[in-house]
């Protein structure tokens, strides 16, 4: 299996004239591509055989450049959320001590406070001295940090083996071509943009990141403008396309797959773009940061995609070299997730306790095996493999086990378009979101009839937009704040 | 298009906001109330599109943040 860097080269090798990203600044070749990689990896060089690169900057080819040039000095590399507010991105900066931080003008201003953190490479002065071929692959590819809103946020250390199993696998999977034009919605920062980028730019296709506010708001127009054949994004991106009335086979009309992580894959979801286009593919898929982006699928087309639905849509088998177990479940067919298998981080860091606490070896059919705990809890029905919920999100209420997903299920049902309830000082608290006022007198009457008594919410309310973080997740920690500050 | 008899300012903003007419006041504007969030500001744009003629880009998310920038766009229609 070649790593992710060597199969970046044989694409600018066999086509250098191709264009590789559409950004802001505009259409970039693959070989403007390598010529930047080349110098940004020269200048990283400088600071060591293993340099640890901070990269600081929007998403623009400048970030992916830094990328794969953090791989060819040898090294790896960490993103900054440019979206998050100036103290968490010190966190980072302190956390990561980075041997190198590249950045440029926009970010320029911050890194006059970063003194000290390592060998300052400014994109829009780079040195001229390039590093043309590559050195010995570090064991990590990247480290994945979480926000770490309310304390010290959580890196993610990822192998280069882990991340040349995922590419390998979406190539394939994907059948991705030169002829392919990507999205990437996510924020560089977290990690369903590796997909796009790696999967895009390992495979010949053109990266096309949303950088605007237009093409953040109306990201099907997006699609239509660019003739993108392939989206990958969270799931509730599809919300913003509805609530514009853009999911139109007009608009779609390129695509050719939809992928979706991160959240879970709503029917609603899935009939609204097959209704637009019901000869597209939509894959579904599963996994968290410390799995490399994700280590399932489900490939789901018009006919069969009911089937495959209990409110949230199956999210499928375990990909190549990975696999998924349920533990501590009353049967073998529910449990806490559990995965084992090459794309596994190698843990939190500079935290090992906390490593401890998640990665663990657990006997599997009889053979101890090193798994990382998701603490999500799942179920399998029918063949398929369900997201259930998180298992702090199973709470117990006068003796009850109650599942706050399945009030929000309920709620939905009830005709809200999103739910999310909270649990607040023993007592339940629900959020809706609707395509305009809500009754919610009646979508109490409806719930009634579904749940149990102990677990109808003392509150429902509606609210116009639920808050989200910037990967667009209802953000329930916010919630549970308003809760606290309301009642 | 045309913009012979275009949607009130005020009716208009109220129609994305989900609120009654009377609801909308001097002041009003992105993050001032509390139905007027991004999901609402996208509903803004697309009838100002349908209805007013404008462009959707950066600029104008950035111009048409507040009701007196919507009812300046709509005196320049109704003059049209």
């Amino acid at each position: 299996m070649e790593d992710t860097l060597a199969l970046l080269w044989n694409m600018i090798e066999a086509d250098p004239n191709r264009i590789a990203v559409h950004d802001r600044t505009g259409e970039h070749t693959y070989g403007e591509f390598a010529g930047l990689i080349e110098s940004v990896a020269g200048a990283v060089a400088k600071a060591g055989d293993h340099p640890k690169v901070l990269i600081y900057l929007p998403q623009e080819i400048g970030a992916y450049a830094a990328m794969f040039a953090a791989h060819q000095a040898g090294g790896y590399y960490g993103v900054i959320n440019l979206e998050w507010p100036p103290n968490q991105q010190q966190r980072v900066f302190d956390l990561f001590k980075a041997d190198a931080v590249v950045f440029d003008s926009s970010t320029v201003p911050l890194m006059e406070s970063m003194a000290g953190s390592g060998v300052a490479v400014d994109l829009s002065n780079l040195p001229t001295d390039r590093l043309t071929s590559r050195r010995p692959a570090h064991d990590l590819a990247y480290v994945m940090f979480t926000s770490g809103s309310t304390g010290t946020p959580k890196g993610v250390m990822i192998s280069s083996t882990g991340l040349a199993n995922y590419v390998d696998w979406s190539i394939r999977e994907m059948a991705l071509t030169r002829n392919d034009r990507w999205s990437q919605h996510s924020n560089i920062a977290f990690d369903l943009s590796v997909l796009d980028v790696y999967g895009a730019l390992c495979s010949g296709a053109s990266l096309h990141p949303l950088t605007s506010l237009t093409e953040r708001m109306f990201p099907a127009r997006f699609v239509r403008q660019r003739q993108l054949t392939i989206w990958n994004s969270v799931p509730s991106v599809v919300d913003m396309m509805r609530a514009s009335n853009e999911v139109t086979s007009d608009n779609l009309f390129s695509l050719r797959l939809l992928t979706f992580c991160g959240e879970p894959l709503l029917r609603e979801h899935v009939r609204a773009i097959f209704n637009a286009r019901p000869d597209v593919e939509i894959y579904n898929t599963y996994g968290p940061t410390e799995a490399t982006v994700s280590c399932t699928l489900l490939r789901l087309n018009k006919e069969m995609y009911e089937s495959a639905s209990r409110g949230s849509i199956a999210f499928g088998e375990p990909i190549q070299n990975m696999g998924l177990h349920l533990i501590d479940g009353a049967t073998p067919d529910e449990g806490e997730i559990v995965l084992s298998g090459s794309q596994l981080a190698r843990g939190y860091w500079e935290a090992p306790e906390l490593t401890a606490e998640a990665f663990m070896e657990v006997d599997i059919a009889g053979v101890p095996t090193p798994v990382y705990r998701t603490g999500d809890w799942g179920i399998r029905e029918d063949g398929h493999n369900y997201f259930a919920s998180r298992i702090d999100r199973q709470i117990k209420i006068r003796g009850h086990r109650v599942e706050l997903n399945e009030i929000d299920k309920a709620a939905r049902d009830a005709g809200v378009r999103s739910a999310c309830t909270v649990f607040v000082d023993h007592a339940l608290y629900c959020y809706v979101e609707g395509d305009g006022p809500v009754d919610l007198v009646l979508v109490r009457r409806e719930m009634e009839k579904v749940l149990p008594h102990y677990a109808m919410p003392s509150s429902i309310q509606q609210l116009d937009k639920l808050p989200r973080n910037s990967n667009e997740k209802i953000d329930a920690n916010l919630l549970i704040e308003m809760v606290k500050n309301e009642f | 298009m045309s913009f012979e008899a275009p949607i009130a300012p005020d009716a208009l903003i109220a129609e994305a906001l989900g609120c009654e007419p009377e609801e909308v006041s001097d002041g009003l504007g992105l993050g001032l109330h509390p139905k007027w969030d991004s999901l609402a500001h996208l509903r803004v744009m697309m009838l100002l599109e349908q209805n007013y003629g404008v462009e959707i880009d950066d600029d104008s998310i950035r111009h048409y943040l507040t009701r007196e920038a919507i009812h300046a766009r709509y005196m320049e229609v109704a003059e049209e």
